[in-house]
């Protein structure tokens, strides 16, 4: 191993708690939550080459360094560095934000610092909630990437507007579905509501209900990908977990049955503003 | 008196609410609560203070007033630019919502409260400008038929919630399928196109998930029942085609019209 990367294997050890798996030199991998590198190409990707690029809730910075590495002339991505300002349900308002500081030992950008320094990358980050988009705050973008983020939120009707205002030509949706609410168990624009704070999850809808919301918001839907598994990458708890039960087997054979793999189930859409 | 009371309900082109104004005299309203009002899960009103949430013509503030609260304040919103509509609606301009959203919302209320000699004080503002600083607690709070109506549901009852010190009773439209298909998990069906103004229809579970998670404790619920269509209704004669909807409606309300469930909470946090 050279110095360069043994500079950044010491980086990457560094920071508390990875989100995304991301490759940031030969060999050296983030050890993430999640890992998108198995599906990121099954993704139905606009052309983004030249394009000014727009990441929500992009943590690490996997879908904004993917932009870029695509050909994005320019890329910005947003997050929001104080959990304070999340969609917390009122009894999880005090502790839930200390919880998720904990976790990163309050070093929530971290990742992407060292991420963006081991890739040269030029992708310029800002904090501000999707709710805060608006071509006064951060311009209007050809293309928009959004993963994993609605589900987080307690009105992400509110959040697709926002995002509408802000996106000229093509909008990446990717987001948790619920497979059992989705063909052949159901077709109906519907939503699963947690909204306990627990994990900070309000709406996962169904494939069909993930669309209504775009459509609600202003949009088209184009092409579509999925059901997919988002899979676990190596710090998840759940890669630790010793499976036992008959949920854990129901659950995973649904994952593998309808998504492939065990996983996160993921749909994603390509949308394009209506007029 | 009830010829000059026929004509002033005869002046207002739209009623929502079906109320008995004088002992010949009721409002042709889009729906008619009177069959179910006494099954609600109301809690002792008696020398309350009272909030009516969305109140429309004020059947349930008229309602919280004569069963004894000593103060009832209904709120509802007169100006449809602030009602929640989808961005595609709200994109066809000033003059569009107007058409749509019809004549004026407040009259009925005006002609219902003088009819009745009624105390009840209209407040207008949304739900979710609800604030201890603006109108102080209740120690009874109601709301009808409003959440589905409303892009972010949580939000206006966590609104409620912070204006509640005593109980929230909340009577809401469900998802009759989606609560037999589901009847321990929390879905609800998104609507959020169109001019209905129609966002989040929970069924049973989703209905008290969203109280539930916005703060309250349930401290009981009745099975679901069936909101009666008015005679202004244009569905009031229709015969439902599906039948098995017809059917599942009949064994689960026993009646035609709009399948609702009620519940009575009190916060939690």
């Amino acid at each position: 191993m050279t110095a360069e990367l043994r500079g950044v294997q010491a980086d990457v050890e560094q920071v508390p708690a990875w989100y995304h798996s991301i490759e940031l030199a030969p060999g050296i991998v983030s050890p993430g939550y999640f890992d998108l590198r198995p599906i990121v190409g099954e993704l139905p990707w606009p052309d983004v080459r030249g394009k000014r690029c727009l990441d929500v809730g992009t943590y690490d910075g996997f879908y904004a360094f993917e932009l870029e590495r695509r050909g994005a002339a320019e890329v910005i991505a947003v997050d929001v560095a104080d959990p304070h300002d999340w969609d917390w349900p009122p009894d999880a308002r005090e502790e839930g934000p200390e919880r998720a500081e904990r976790f990163t030992r309050g070093q929530r950008t971290r990742g992407f610092e060292v991420a963006r320094r081991a890739l040269g990358s030029a992708v310029e980050r800002r904090s501000m909630t999707i709710y805060g988009l608006s071509p006064e705050t951060v311009g209007s973008f050809d293309v928009v990437v959004c993963g994993s983020l609605l589900l987080h939120l307690r009105d992400p009707l509110r959040g697709l507007e926002a995002i509408r205002t802000v996106c000229r030509e093509s909008f990446l949706s990717v987001e948790e579905i619920r497979l059992s609410l989705s063909p052949p168990f159901g077709r109906g624009p519907v939503a699963e509501l947690d909204g306990s704070g627990e994990q900070l999850q309000w709406w996962v809808p169904s494939v069909s209900g993930h669309r209504r919301m775009l459509l609600s918001a202003g949009f088209s839907v184009g092409p579509t990908a999925g059901p997919f598994a988002v899979r676990y990458g190596p710090s998840h708890p759940t890669a630790s977990v010793t499976p036992s039960g008959w949920r854990w087997l129901r659950t995973r054979l649904l994952q593998r049955a309808l998504a492939g793999a065990p996983g996160v189930p993921h749909a994603a859409i390509l949308a394009t503003p209506r007029a | 008196m009830s010829a000059g009371l026929r004509e002033a309900v005869d002046s207002n082109p739209v009623w929502y609410h079906t109320i008995d104004l004088a002992a010949d005299v009721t409002t042709p309203g889009h729906f008619d609560l009177r069959p179910i009002v006494d099954k609600l899960p109301w809690p002792a009103v008696r020398g309350k203070r009272c909030l009516d949430v969305g109140t429309y013509d004020g059947f349930l503030a008229f309602e919280l007033e004569r069963r004894g609260a000593s103060e009832v304040v209904a709120l509802d919103i007169p100006d449809h630019e602030d009602w929640d509509w989808p961005a595609e609606i709200r994109a066809l301009g000033p003059e569009y919502l107007a058409s749509v959203a019809g004549p004026e919302k407040g009259a009925g209320f005006r002609i219902a409260r003088e009819a009745l000699r009624s105390s009840v004080e209209k407040v207008d503002m949304t739900v979710y400008d609800l604030s201890r600083e603006r109108l102080g607690t209740f120690d009874v709070v109601v709301c009808g038929s409003l959440l589905l109506h409303l892009r972010d549901p949580l939000r206006a009852l966590e609104a409620i919630r912070s204006v509640c010190s005593g109980e929230f009773m909340s009577a809401e439209e469900i998802d009759l399928r989606l609560s037999v298909r589901h009847p321990r998990r929390a879905v609800a069906r998104l609507d959020g196109t169109g001019e209905r103004m129609q966002w989040w229809v929970p069924n049973v579970a989703a209905h008290k998930r969203m109280v539930f998670a916005a703060g309250f404790e349930i401290l009981r619920s009745i099975r679901p029942y069936s909101e009666a269509f008015g005679v202004a209704h244009p569905a009031h004669r229709r015969q439902m085609r599906t039948m098995h909807l017809r059917l599942a409606r009949t064994l689960l309300t026993a009646d035609m019209g709009v399948p609702h469930a009620a519940l009575l909470a009190r916060p939690r946090v």
